[in-house]
């Protein structure tokens, strides 16, 4: 469904992404780990077009590199970013309904009352603004709306990141209720319920993928916690 | 009283006019975050255009109006794609300086067109007066106040009712986040050019009745509603309306009650204690982000 090959992005002099290869197959939950800084995010932005990166992007057979941001989109690579970015200005309603923007004429597995079920504490918060949402309220908003984009493979980019522990277990029993129905590509630092959920798993370090395989098995290696510990060259020997 | 009253109403009618201006201000900087500097030279060509269109074409005057309207609507898309898209990730200063260079270019294009002879446009109520509260009211002020309601009315619609409403405050608010949920950046901002230029053309269309048309027509209205636009905080139709009726309203209570020789002046006394006292503007919000 997602091949991406040799995949690079760059800030100025500083390499955030380095020759990264990953593949996402139709039905799959994948994860993308990593410690700080390892270049997760950038693979996500690069994947999404809101970064330019080198590379080449295959989605659905499609070449999707040379896209515009909404056009990827629409072609149902729809990307939840990191922080969330709830529309401050429009009502918890109105995100959901903006949406519905990517669909291009696709069916939806999720309708907004779909949403609702499946986060009932956003039904009395229907007419609140966005600005004035706590976190968790908005992580709740920001995946329902990517749900309501029809997506093909949704980019979720680290839905726990600074919420209350309650809230990630929230979060995380919807997306195991979604799980079934749409692919998902997940950047998350909380390997443990990352793993949980995903079938295969890639581990970035320093922009580059330094374990990938199935999940229970990346679980158990020393690369993953050797990842997060900075110890680069001796996840590159052992990967 | 009769004075107060003919002073209010003019006062409205002029707000009315600016409103319209500064709603086509609002909603290219919603859509993409730049103020058009051409509106003032689109409010004089949509109004040379029903000129055009009223005596050479000899089409009915709602006609020639429609004319304006929808050739403006044109005008505004082509200047987005030859004015706008073309350097639309440059600086945003370089593209306020192409609006600049658009509207010197449809200015010149006037003069080459109509010269610089002054003329009219007779409004749909000729120079009808009707009395209220013993003062004389041109009718053509309660026209102008009239469309105007309906005018923002639509616009409100528009903004809170339909997708495409949605989208553009979505674009305003976060243009990354707009795009990853697919909307059509390039569509949008030809669509509200295009929206735009009709309501130059039509602010006009209304205000060339009430006075003579030369090629500076376009050129205080949109000072104005720039200033109506700062005054009501940029962010909202409400916000932009208010500013640009308190706009009007200062220029003719001043110019009336103090001295008419610093009527132009008094809005922009007005704007700058705005920009000193409450800088967010009336009805802006200052914090609109929880970290």
């Amino acid at each position: 469904m997602l091949e991406v090959r040799d995949l690079r992005v760059t800030y100025g002099t500083t390499v955030a992404v380095d020759g990264v290869d990953l593949d996402v197959g139709g039905g799959e939950i994948v994860a993308l780990l990593g410690p700080n800084g390892a270049g997760k995010t950038s693979t996500l932005r690069a994947i999404s077009r809101v970064v330019p990166a080198t590379g080449t992007i295959t989605f659905d057979g499609e070449p999707v590199g040379a896209l515009r941001p909404e056009a990827v989109a629409r072609r149902g690579l729809v990307h939840v970013p990191e922080g969330r970015h709830v529309f401050p200005n429009l009502s918890v309603h109105e995100n959901l309904l903006v949406g519905r923007s990517a669909r291009d004429g696709r069916p939806s597995a999720f309708e907004v009352d779909d949403v609702y079920d499946l986060f009932p504490e956003l039904v009395p918060l229907r007419s609140r603004a966005g600005w004035a949402l706590s976190g968790g309220e908005q992580q709740m908003v920001a995946i329902g709306r990517g749900l309501l984009a029809a997506p093909r493979l949704l980019l979720l980019d680290e839905p726990s990141l600074g919420l209350a522990p309650t809230v990630v277990d929230r979060v995380y029993a919807v997306l195991t209720e979604v799980a079934g129905r749409v692919p998902l590509l997940l950047v998350e630092q909380d390997t443990e319920r990352a793993l949980r959920l995903a079938a295969r798993a890639y581990v970035m370090a320093a922009g580059r993928v330094a374990l990938s395989g199935p999940a229970g098995e990346v679980a158990g290696r020393d690369e993953l916690v050797a990842s997060y510990l900075g110890r680069t060259a001796t996840v590159r020997d052992g990967a | 009283m009769e004075r107060f009253v003919s002073l209010f109403v003019t006062g409205v009618a002029q707000g009315a006019v600016f409103a319209v201006v500064a709603l086509g201000f609002l909603l290219i900087h919603k859509a993409t975050g730049v103020i058009n500097f051409a509106q003032g030279d689109l409010v004089t060509l949509g109004a040379y255009i029903a000129i055009w269109a009223a005596t050479d074409l000899e089409l009915p005057l709602l006609g020639a109006y429609a004319v304006a309207v929808a050739a403006l609507a044109a005008v505004g898309v082509l200047i987005e794609r030859f004015a706008y898209a073309p350097i639309r990730d440059r600086s945003i200063h370089v593209v306020v300086i192409s609006t600049l260079g658009a509207a010197l270019v449809i200015r010149a294009v006037i003069v080459l067109w109509r010269g610089t002879s002054p003329t009219r446009l007779r409004g749909p109520l000729g120079f009808e007066v009707v009395e209220v509260l013993g003062a004389r009211i041109p009718k053509q002020n309660l026209l102008i106040i009239g469309v105007t309601a309906v005018c923002v009315a639509a616009l409100w619609l528009l903004f809170h009712r339909t997708q495409f409403g949605r989208q553009v405050r979505a674009l305003a608010s976060d243009r990354m986040a707009a795009q990853m949920q697919g909307i059509r950046v390039a569509r949008m901002s030809m669509l509200t050019f295009g929206l735009a230029g009709g309501l130059s053309a039509l602010a006009g269309v209304l205000i060339a009745p009430t006075r003579a048309v030369t090629v500076d027509l376009g050129f205080g209205p949109m000072l104005y509603a720039f200033a109506a636009s700062i005054l009501g905080g940029m962010g909202s139709i409400g916000g932009v309306v208010v500013g640009a009726l308190a706009i009007g309203l200062v220029q003719q209570l001043g110019g009336g009650y103090l001295s008419p020789d610093y009527a132009e002046v008094y809005p922009f006394v007005l704007m700058l204690l705005v920009i000193a006292l409450r800088p967010q503007g009336v009805l802006g919000s200052e914090v609109r982000a929880r970290l």
